[in-house]
């Protein structure tokens, strides 16, 4: 989840008069959403963190230019958006998921169980979340991008739209898409829904 | 009469962002098929929700500003923008306004064939620049080009300004690639490159049907 942008403005002021602290304090901030994000739609977490660090000092360079009415969110996500789009298009990957393909050995250990009757309460949690990522990575990047900044991020559709550049009334359609297909993804790594 | 909410509608009003949700409410109450789908959206969300982000990265911020550092002390020596090293003196470079036609022949190259920025002319490399490559371009709605529009002179057609400096953050030295034919239409914008504004007025296209 982002951070509360309110005080954004005070670490961004200061960090314009040229305080370090400053910026770094808003690098703390937004380092784990940013490197998740980048993570989740490019599939290496080590490239990943080269690309949040960029977005970073991309979006440093820029901080005059940032007027109140903006979000620091916004630009910074829309930077590594940006960034990751073209990392997926050089590498050849843009128009589909990035995951490896799960072997019938890993399918079988997948079976649906009664929360209520799991003993292990935190291992079930683990395995949820485990499936959940492998069929997030059977999306496609558009429609992956708009789900994280949702779910992950808990970002409203209006800035969804504004990171990604699309109508908010695209941005309601992709993300019903994309729950739809990660339903379906979620069914065909499981046996059945969560 | 509607029978059953549509999953656009039911998703969006799991998120709070339904255009009448006290409509939608009012069905769920009386039709237990959606509300079994409203039940079954909830707890897909809750569950994506749930995902852990990863660990926060020791020493992070002190290796952006590390780098921070590091890009200002080599640009300060230099501080000549590239594409003065092209050879193009900086009172060409701040009267490149290309104003005019850009025609289809123009813009396309061959298809899929790379082409290096420094491999042709700053004003060809500003038109590749807008039509691929560094600008990202809507995915699919192609008919909205105002995310482009900043600093225009025209009211209408100024955007919130994170879009300008999403572009200005671009990097223009990448390389260009051509990857095929796309509708034209008219663009005005902006764009920065290192402390450089260069302001462009050009016929091009941003139709992105392939992506």
């Amino acid at each position: 989840m982002v951070p509360n942008s309110g005080d954004d403005w005070d670490l961004i002021a200061r960090a314009r008069d040229g305080d370090m602290n400053a910026f770094a304090e808003l690098v703390r901030r937004y380092e784990r959403p940013i490197v998740h994000f980048c993570q989740r739609m490019i599939g290496s977490r080590e490239d990943a963190q080269d690309m949040a660090q960029e977005s970073f000092v991309r979006v440093y360079r820029y901080l005059d230019r940032l007027e109140p009415s903006a979000k620091f969110s916004t630009l910074l996500f829309g930077i590594s958006r940006n960034l990751a789009l073209n990392f997926l298009r050089d590498t050849g990957r843009r128009g589909r998921g990035v995951t490896q393909s799960l072997t019938a050995d890993d399918q079988q250990d997948m079976p649906i169980v009664d929360e209520h009757h799991r003993p292990d309460r935190s291992a079930r949690l683990a395995e949820i979340e485990q499936r959940i990522l492998e069929a997030m990575e059977l999306l496609t990047p558009e429609h992956k991008e708009v789900l994280m900044l949702r779910e992950f991020e808990g970002m409203d559709y209006s800035s969804i739209a504004r990171i990604v550049k699309c109508r908010k009334g695209t941005v309601k359609s992709r993300i019903a898409r994309a729950r739809d297909q990660l339903r379906i993804h979620l069914e065909r790594l499981g046996g059945e829904s969560l | 009469m509607k029978l059953h909410l549509n999953h656009r509608e039911l998703s969006a009003y799991v998120d709070g962002e339904a255009k009448r949700p006290e409509r939608i409410a009012r069905h769920l109450q009386q039709c237990p098929a959606c509300a079994k789908a409203h039940v079954a959206l909830q707890k897909l969300s809750a569950n994506v929700q749930s995902v852990t982000p990863p660990a926060a990265i020791h020493g992070f911020a002190e290796r952006v500003i590390r780098e921070i550092r590091a890009h200002d002390a080599k640009r300060r020596p230099a501080s000549q923008p590239r594409w003065q090293r092209w050879g193009m003196p900086l009172a060409a470079a701040a009267a490149l306004v290309v104003v005019g036609l850009v025609t289809l022949e123009n813009v396309q190259g061959p298809m899929g064939d790379p082409v290096a920025l420094e491999s042709v002319s700053p004003s060809e490399a500003l038109r590749a620049a807008l039509v691929e490559g560094m600008l990202e371009t809507p995915a699919t709605d192609t008919t909205d080009t105002s995310w482009l529009f900043a600093q225009s002179d025209k009211p209408e057609m100024k955007p919130a300004s994170e879009t300008f400096i999403q572009l200005a953050s671009m990097e223009w030295e990448a390389p260009v690639r051509w990857d095929g034919q796309r509708d034209m239409g008219w663009t005005l914008g902006s764009v920065a490159h290192n402390d450089t504004e260069i302001v462009l007025s050009v016929l091009t296209n941003f139709a992105r049907a392939d992506r």
